[in-house]
């Protein structure tokens, strides 16, 4: 079966907003082009935190230019890729539907609880046990958005060693979905799907984006430390035996280290500064172990300086 | 060599604007901060004076530009260019004891400059601007 995506990472647009539903296209991006993004989803398993998230992966609009424009990613209207089904792939489905969920074992009508101790677990397997003597396999069925029962536990079976399983589909594999794709910006922004950049100042910032990770700098985003991004230390160069600068692959996750720099873009070589700017953006990069990065674009020769900002450690 | 503030007369009464923010970096170099053989150097090319000299901890043989300015006034991406480029050119008339056209002096440090800025309460600050993607130090 042919890739519809041409082997382009797909990129659901929602509200102009570029999500990534694929966890293998999650890895790709963050391990082959350093591209980290945002985890925003809710783990079914730790409903009630956001400290841990899952999928889907949420790209700045800056990242989805960049790879857009590589050629790397593709944007997805989820909304009009999601056609009404037919009368007939509707029943198709509910008759799919049907089936499974006939192969879902008969409620037993006890959901252990995971707090439950090992001595009271074992007293109500065995008044289980009594009760139904039917065991059945689990349902592994991917297409079915319930909640499946646990299985029956062996009595020595310890609370701890309880599972549910939560389906989240992060496909829609429905036969009325068509995914509608743009492989480029300008054809996503005629569709009205997706508008960024817009003013001079986004485009100043897609440019220095881009400028950054060609150098092999992985960022992340900025307002905690009052920039645009945070730019972490990108790959690194080993010596061979004959002295030649060989690239080892990206080191600079963020997962493992800090960043070095707080990156502030300036549209243009005329963009006014204020001294002020300067001592807040000093004092914040050095007091947090960083360099504040003024990155200025000049739109005539289509080049981006950076100028290092950190307090001289003495006045 | 005798370190006067006359060394910095010369470019007051030709830079009247900086007058105020070039004496008192100066005087807080000199006596404060006790940088040696510092000296103000009129930097043509932006039409400017900076200052130039050793810090007490440094004994690298290149000294460093110090540019003053006021917290009114406004800088600019271009403005931090120019005064890179002219580190590089190092086109300068360099007021040295009250003496222009005296011995020639040594390349200046072209990988960062130090921005001095002034408050009307007469308090200063320096921070440090370097050009590139610079590391912060440790």
């Amino acid at each position: 079966m042919s890739d519809p995506h041409d082997g382009k990472i797909p990129l659901h647009i929602s509200n102009e907003t570029a999500f990534v539903w694929s966890l293998d296209d999650a890895a790709t991006l963050r391990a082959t082009y350093h591209i980290c993004g945002v985890l925003t989803g809710t783990l079914p398993q730790a409903a009630q935190q956001n400290v841990f998230l899952g999928l889907p992966l949420m790209l700045m609009p800056e990242e989805v230019v960049l790879l857009v424009n590589n050629g790397v990613a593709l944007l997805i209207d989820d909304s009009a890729s999601h056609t009404s089904p037919s009368a007939e792939e509707l029943s198709l489905w509910n008759e799919q539907r049907r089936a499974a969920l006939s192969r879902v074992p008969k409620k037993t009508g006890l959901l252990v609880p995971p707090t439950l101790s090992d001595e009271a677990l074992k007293r109500r397997l065995e008044r289980q046990k009594r009760k139904e003597a039917q065991t059945t396999p689990s349902v592994e069925s991917e297409e079915l958005m319930t909640l499946e029962s646990p299985s029956p536990l062996t009595p020595k079976a310890s609370s701890k060693e309880l599972s549910y399983s939560f389906t989240i589909p992060a496909a829609s594999d429905f036969p009325w979905y068509h995914s509608k794709c743009y492989s480029s910006i300008k054809e996503a922004r005629n569709a009205g799907i997706w508008k960024y950049p817009e003013t001079p100042e986004a485009q100043a910032k897609c440019a220095v984006f881009e400028d950054l990770w060609k150098q092999g700098y992985f960022m992340g985003n900025g307002l905690r430390f009052g920039g645009d991004w945070l730019v972490y230390p990108g790959v690194c160069f080993l010596l061979s035996p004959s002295f030649e600068a060989i690239p080892e692959r990206p080191k600079g996750d963020p997962l493992r280290f800090h960043s070095h720099f707080v990156a502030t873009v300036l549209p243009s070589p005329t963009t006014e500064i204020q001294p002020i700017q300067i001592v807040a953006y000093g004092r914040l990069g050095t007091a947090t172990k960083k360099a504040h990065m003024l990155c200025c674009w000049d739109e005539s020769t289509r080049k981006v300086s950076y100028y290092s900002i950190e307090w001289a450690g003495f006045g | 060599m005798d370190m006067t503030h006359e060394n910095v007369s010369a470019l007051n009464r030709k830079y009247p604007r900086y007058a105020g923010e070039l004496f008192q970096i100066y005087q807080d170099l000199l006596y404060a901060q006790k940088w040696r053989s510092l000296s103000a150097v009129d930097l043509i090319s932006v039409e400017r004076p900076v200052l130039v000299g050793y810090r007490p901890d440094d004994d690298g043989k290149d000294p460093v530009m110090v540019v003053p300015c006021q917290c009114s006034d406004v800088l600019s991406p271009q403005l931090i260019q120019s005064l890179f480029f002219a580190l590089e050119d190092q086109v300068s008339n360099t007021v040295h004891n009250g003496e222009e056209g005296g011995p020639s002096q040594p390349r200046w440090r072209r990988d960062f400059i130090y921005l001095a800025i002034t408050a009307p309460d007469s308090s200063q600050v320096y921070y440090k601007i370097s050009n590139g993607i610079s590391k912060p130090s440790l």
